[in-house]
């Protein structure tokens, strides 16, 4: 059924995807129990787990209830603006966590501890929620709620029975994201001197390069990510939640505020001011107070051209990495492609620390000339951002169904001819959509370019970085700017297709 | 001439067989229906012709020439077969221009002119020439889709279930265009339809396919009045069946004696009665002494019976009629201006012969 050589790609792919999983699970069978317990039975691992379980609980409940209620003002009442809230809350998605943190923490230094952490990283992730959560309501048939009403529920109770339930998936997809994000989180929260187990692997990677805590710590990193991962699974249950019947549906008639507005509308002021206000204003204001000095425009420059090349690098490997397995899963559904199209989805639960420390470790002991060079650091990007390119070429590759195969070939074509007259100009939209994904996350990637990047590479997300660290916040200020206006493309078109519903 | 010939094509699907054993001969120059419920595996006898499979075993020859066979299988692309899939599959990143010249060499795209030729043999205005698939409608889709197969002048082209996407009202209009450039081309035609009213009002030849094989073969009118079972029979339109003995040329049954076609089986037998053969006499409706008048009258003006239920279409009526004699329902079509009400009494006869086939 399968055709040998695509079959043999993907395997490659799904192979080299699942290098950090099999790196924890070997080290952590290699060690053997007694040193495990003697590793991970210490009061500090403790802390870290609360530490930890904290932010991980607090922020995604913060941002479930923050994304839900955004969600249904945004689309469902009749509140001012709702085209402008909906751009204006969903662009923080565009400022990278460790920027909403840098612009608190040059501001303030009661941002850090808890509380602190808390707010910046809701104010980071609650549009992982609000997306989502947002298009489920758009695609919900408002017939469903007029039933519940002409039964007898009132609104709230409307929204509980019947709302709620419908959007349970998009919710707690949202939801899921957010606590594996906060779980990878690195920068923001070292920043922010609160720490979680992400931000120790590290410490203890670089402080003493002791690697055996570090890595048995990423082992119970990757354990916590799966216990997400599986509780979100569970949680969904298996219900239908698709509209029944054919027809499309027709668009809700918004709810009426009234004077519940006013608060609505102040909420809202007050979101886009704390997640968007606060960090651009900062930014601007450390670019007056540090170009007052010295602006480095050749530095700029240089990481510039240097974070670029690397996301191209990065950008393309990784479509090429996902097209055999977008390509298997469309064209051939089967059971064995649904299993290699999963297992690059690993890379998805997995934090950049642990995918960093397992290219470390397994390159320095298999291939040692890798090791400090761009292609590991490239081939880390590959792992880390294969899930996103595989979702955008999937839907590329369903635009070229094989029905025009059928008829491309009927009439004349030779099968190199219909790749290149039929197949590619289908696809090539949604090939480069995924790119410029993956381009962009690469360019603000930060904890695996910390780790990987070859001595003296000099990327905007690592001069930030150095930067901020030095207390340099004027020095930062411009790296973190150009960092923020090259994500704003990317906001853009996951809003877009997030606006197209799930 | 036959420009196809498919004989003892077999394909299977794993465990499923959805080809066993297919026989089909396609006269050139006319278009020929297969018809069958879906999942007769119509679809995969189309796709094994066009070459984007190869059958188990058999053989396929286009005129003379032997696409598939023991130890040979022409390509698709040099099959040279025109294919309109269903909703057109029209390319959605060309025009319609580009659409239709997309199999031409690319002298002959350049110059467009085939392509102008080809909107006006179905029957589509100039001015869509530089439309995109997704400004057109359905209809319009389906006229391209079939310029684009026949642009590179195909011997044979093949259509799979080209109408079924589109509406009651669209379907009609452009079954009819895309069947008047077939016959213009003088192309071959193979269309494959679950529709009976569109395999009948199109072809010149219906092959009505059932569970991997073809079971009869005939022009529309010999498929739909002397079907050779009562599977065909029921396939190709509504059917009232009754139990009867036959004798020489007459059928004895609860509608009375009955003329059946010559050549029929004797004894025991099934009947296969259309509706619209079932006439509807108002003659019972003077209430109890005209019934009784009628009972004795008996056999000479058909049977009496009473309408039990009717339902109106407009341009005809189904009238549910209980046969007194036996208490069996049937069904019969009448036209819509002549109407008995349900509860009324009535007389049945039956008009033409009738098909006799072996009591189950």
């Amino acid at each position: 059924m399968y055709p040998r050589p695509l079959l043999l790609a993907c395997v490659l792919v799904a192979l080299l995807a699942a290098v950090p999983l099999f790196f924890v699970v070997g080290y952590t069978i290699s060690v053997g129990w007694s040193q495990a317990w003697r590793l991970l039975v210490r009061p500090r691992v403790g802390e870290l787990l609360v530490n930890t379980t904290e932010l991980v609980a607090g922020g995604m409940a913060t941002s479930a209830v923050l994304g839900t209620t955004a969600a249904w003002l945004v689309e469902r009442t009749n509140l001012p603006g709702r085209r402008v809230w909906h751009v204006l809350l969903a662009a923080p998605l565009a400022v990278p966590a460790f920027v909403v943190s840098f612009g608190w923490v040059s501001l303030t230094s009661a941002a850090q501890g808890y509380p602190g952490a808390l707010l910046i990283v809701t104010l980071a992730y609650y549009p992982l929620v609000y997306l989502p959560v947002g298009a489920a309501l758009r695609g919900l048939d408002p017939a469903l709620e007029e039933s519940a009403r002409s039964l007898g529920l009132g609104p709230w109770r409307t929204f509980a029975r019947v709302v709620l339930p419908q959007l349970r998936p998009a919710l707690l997809g949202g939801a899921l994201l957010v606590g594996l994000h906060l779980l990878a989180e690195f920068g923001a929260l070292q920043m922010l001197r609160f720490p979680t187990f992400t931000t120790a692997i590290y410490d203890q990677y670089r402080s003493s390069f002791n690697s055996a805590a570090a890595n048995m710590l990423a082992g119970v990193l990757v354990l916590y990510c799966g216990v997400l991962v599986v509780a979100e699974l569970g949680l969904r249950g298996r219900h239908r939640y698709a509209r029944l019947g054919p027809g499309s549906s027709r668009p809700a008639v918004p709810a009426r505020l009234g004077w519940f507005g006013v608060p609505a509308l102040a909420g809202f002021g007050a979101v886009v001011v704390l997640a968007l206000g606060i960090p651009l204003a900062s930014i601007v204001r450390w670019l007056v107070v540090g170009t007052s000095t010295a602006f480095p425009a050749a530095d700029l420059a240089t990481a510039t051209v240097t974070a670029a090349g690397l996301g191209l690098a990065g950008a393309l490997t990784t479509v090429v990495l996902a097209l055999p397995v977008a390509w298997l899963t469309v064209r051939h559904p089967g059971r064995i492609g649904t299993l290699l199209e999963r297992s690059t989805y690993t890379a998805n639960a997995l934090p950049g620390i642990v995918v960093a420390l397992a290219l470390v470790t397994v390159s320095l002991r298999v291939l040692p000339a890798v090791y400090q060079t761009t292609t590991l650091l490239v081939a880390a990007y590959s792992i880390m951002f294969l899930p996103r390119a595989t979702v955008a070429l999937r839907a590329a590759v369903a635009q070229a169904p094989p029905v025009f195969d059928d008829v491309a070939r009927a009439l004349g074509l030779r099968p190199a001819r219909v790749w290149w007259r039929v197949t590619l100009p289908l696809i090539a939209p949604g090939v480069g959509a995924g790119a410029i994904l993956v381009f962009l996350a690469v360019v603000t990637e930060l904890t695996a370019t910390l780790l990987l990047s070859p001595t003296g590479t000099r990327t905007l997300a690592t001069e930030f970085w150095s930067n901020t660290n030095d207390i340099d916040y004027g020095a930062a200020a411009p790296y973190a700017g150009l960092m923020v206006l090259l994500s704003a493309p990317a906001t853009f078109l996951l809003t877009r297709s997030a606006r197209r519903g799930p | 001439m036959t420009a196809l010939t498919v004989s003892q094509v077999t394909k299977s699907f794993g465990a499923t067989t959805a080809l066993a054993g297919v026989d089909l001969r396609v006269p050139d120059g006319t278009v020929t229906a297969v018809l069958g419920p879906s999942g007769c595996g119509k679809t995969t006898l189309l796709r094994l012709v066009a070459g984007f499979g190869d059958p188990d075993g058999g053989t396929i020859d286009f005129g003379g020439e032997r696409v598939f066979g023991p130890g040979r299988s022409l390509p698709a692309q040099r099959r040279r077969v025109g294919y309109v899939p269903q909703e057109g599959a029209l390319f959605p990143h060309a025009d319609v221009t580009a659409n239709i010249g997309f199999g031409l060499p690319r002298a002959e795209r350049r110059a467009g002119r085939r392509a102008a030729e080809l909107l006006d043999l179905v029957g589509l205005d100039a001015s869509l020439a530089h439309r995109f698939p997704h400004q057109l409608s359905g209809g319009q889709q389906q006229r391209v889709a079939l310029a684009r197969a026949l642009a590179p002048r195909p011997s044979l082209v093949l259509l799979d279930e080209p109408f079924s996407s589109l509406d009651a009202a669209l379907r009609l209009s452009t079954a009819r265009a895309v069947v008047e450039a077939l016959r213009i081309n003088r192309t071959t035609a193979l269309l494959v339809t679950h529709d009976q009213n569109e395999a009948l009002s199109l072809a010149d030849q219906a092959a009505v396919m059932s569970a991997g094989r073809i079971i009869q073969t005939g022009s529309p009118q010999e498929i739909y009045s002397a079907p050779g079972s009562p599977v065909v029979a029921a396939f190709v339109g509504a059917a009232v069946f009754v139990p009867a003995v036959v004798t020489g040329c007459t059928a004895s049954c609860d509608l009375g004696e009955l003329a059946v076609r010559t050549g029929s089986v004797e004894g025991a037998a099934r009947l296969l009665v259309r509706p619209e053969q079932i006439r509807v006499g108002g003659a019972a409706d003077g209430g109890g002494a005209a019934a009784e008048e009628d009972a004795r009258e008996g056999d000479q003006a058909g049977v009496a019976a009473l309408v039990t239920a009717v339902s109106y279409f407009g341009h005809d009526a189904t009238v549910q009629l209980r046969l007194d004699g036996s208490g069996r329902t049937v069904t019969a079509r009448v036209p819509g201006n002549r109407l008995p009400a349900p509860g009324a009494r009535v007389r049945v006869a039956v008009d033409g012969p009738v098909t006799a086939f072996t009591a189950a």
